[in-house]
């Protein structure tokens, strides 16, 4: 959760609650997966998630979705000039 | 304070964990806990306003996700329902009957039925003064209309208990009972009918006694245990066809109402309390838990598999007392309205004096068992409280001089006490097991009896 808030520069300070709905949904749409054993980090046990290969298209199709998004203004901007 | 504050914070997020959706709570509860733990130890360092911040963050998200999770899993059991008919008609029309039969009762059972019924015969006496201001009206009217006369008020006084005894000492049992027997409604019924019927049929006989005969000083260990042989009867007519040996009920009731008898003439002491209180439901309780056991095979035939909606009824129970709760608050202002307008319409219905010497002469020059008022001495009234609050409630007494030593007393002279509250019309006496400061912060509350108007114009 810190790692988000210091990735989006404070814009998205994630909540336990809110964390939890989130993993619930994409568990359920397929997105991630729990692996079966919980590991031991820092002394704590703790239960990973990961992406499934679904997961990892969707994602993908976001990122492309989202990079299309910045490029329009520059497209625009070289067919002006063009 | 931190420490405090932190201590607070994570019992009302372990709490508000519990209301989440059971499948929701099985598969994240551990993991959602052991985060938020993990957020609470990284604000050792924090400021005050900063964890406070970080605080309201988290229990904000978390009823958010409540709200979200249950929202969710209410419209996933729909789709499971439209899916499967059959399943549905378990989960929302059956599964309360079904529910019933599959569970038999442990032993701490047994601790909450003793619990509940304490809460019965307490809620009972409490409700004593609206019923029988009910009957009170009720009576009045039958005796306007020519069908009903003489039943005295101490008669009244007795059903009026019985039917409020009924009410929540039958409800209490339904609650307990609802899990572990098919047709626990029809358990309420019975209990309360035959307490009502025991009811007038002891006020007939006292009525009768009134008028023509004496009821002799054994007559209470004949009552008592007539009381609880109705109550068993009633009962029993209901367990017979789920329950083995489901006439044991009717010795188990007797036991228990007769129980009050080793409490003596008075509840003064702290033990003849304890006995009174908690005597019945613990022998009722023992009772009908031993006959349930006994009875689980019978019962065991009628189980069907409700895995997943017992769970979930769970929840809906947890959510159901949240809301029973909530609705406790407007339920309170009614029934304190409903408190101080029946008791003062009983004092009014005892005697409306000019002054609140004059009640006080008026109370204690009767009932006395049977011994005459020779003189009432040092007769004295005034305000309860020296603040200047209430000054419609006041305290009086006097000393009272006795032609002969009562029955079952020790002197011919006594100081009595007892508070008077100012009506419209006058001054009536409210016995101090009616709460009189009680009633008199509800008519100031509703400014029932123009009380507002009346301590305006006596301010001192």
């Amino acid at each position: 959760m810190k790692e988000v808030e210091a990735m989006s520069e404070s814009r998205v300070v994630l909540a336990t609650g809110t964390l939890y709905s989130a993993l619930r949904r994409m568990l359920e749409d397929g997105w991630i997966e729990r692996l079966e054993a919980p590991q031991v980090i820092n002394g704590r046990e703790r239960k990973l998630y990961q992406l499934t290969e679904y997961g990892r298209s969707i994602l993908q199709a976001e990122i492309d979705r989202l990079q299309k998004l910045i490029n329009l203004p520059q497209l625009k901007d070289a067919r002006e000039q063009g | 304070m931190r420490r405090n504050l932190r201590f607070v914070i994570e019992r009302l997020y372990m709490g508000m964990l519990s209301l989440y959706p059971s499948r929701f709570r099985a598969n994240f509860g551990d993991e959602l806990q052991d985060i938020f733990l993990r957020v609470v130890d990284e604000t050792e360092g924090a400021e005050n306003g900063e964890l406070l911040t970080i605080y309201f963050h988290e229990l904000k998200s978390l009823a958010v996700s409540i709200v979200r999770e249950r929202w969710h899993e209410w419209q996933s059991l729909r789709k499971i329902a439209a899916e499967n008919s059959m399943h549905a008609v378990d989960i929302y029309q059956n599964g309360r009957v079904s529910m019933s039969m599959i569970k038999t009762p442990d032993w701490p059972w047994i601790l909450r039925w003793t619990f509940l019924t304490t809460a019965a015969i307490l809620a009972g006496w409490l409700l004593k003064a609206p019923f029988t201001a009910l009957l009170l009206f009720l009576h009045n009217l039958g005796a306007k209309i020519g069908i009903l006369s003489g039943v005295s008020g101490e008669t009244l006084e007795l059903v009026g208990f019985f039917c409020g005894f009924a009410l929540s000492y039958a409800t209490s049992q339904w609650l307990m009972l609802r899990k572990h027997l098919p047709r626990a409604r029809s358990w309420f019924l019975g209990t309360g009918i035959g307490l009502l019927v025991a009811g007038i049929l002891i006020g007939m006989v006292i009525s009768i006694s009134n008028n023509l005969i004496a009821i002799p000083s054994w007559g209470k260990y004949v009552f008592l245990p007539l009381i609880g042989a109705i109550v068993g009867i009633a009962q029993w007519m209901v367990l017979r066809k789920v329950l083995k040996n489901a006439i044991w009920i009717v010795v188990i009731d007797m036991l228990a109402a007769g129980s009050i008898l080793l409490s003596g003439r008075s509840i003064t002491s702290y033990l003849e309390s304890i006995i009174i209180l908690i005597l019945p439901g613990l022998i009722t309780g023992t009772g009908i838990w031993m006959l349930l056991k006994q009875s689980q095979p019978s019962i065991a035939e009628k189980e069907r598999e409700l895995n997943t909606a017992a769970t979930e009824r769970r929840t809906k129970k947890w959510f159901w007392v949240l809301a029973g709760l909530v609705s406790l608050i407007p339920l309170f202002f009614a029934f304190c309205w409903f408190h101080a307008t029946s008791q003062i319409e009983l004092a009014k219905n005892k005697g409306i004096y000019a002054t609140a010497e004059e009640a006080v002469i008026a109370l204690n020059s009767q009932g006395w068992g049977g011994a005459q008022v020779v003189k009432i001495e040092n007769v004295r009234a005034s305000p309860n409280r020296w603040d200047g609050s209430q000054p419609h409630v006041w305290f009086g007494g006097g000393r009272v001089y006795l032609d002969r030593v009562p029955e079952g007393w020790d002197r011919t002279q006594y100081l009595s006490g007892s508070y008077y509250i100012h009506v419209r019309e006058g001054w009536v006496h409210v016995p101090e097991g009616a709460f009189p400061e009680f009633i008199g912060w509800i008519m100031e509350l509703y400014d029932l009896e123009g009380v507002n108007e009346w301590i305006e114009e006596n301010k001192i």
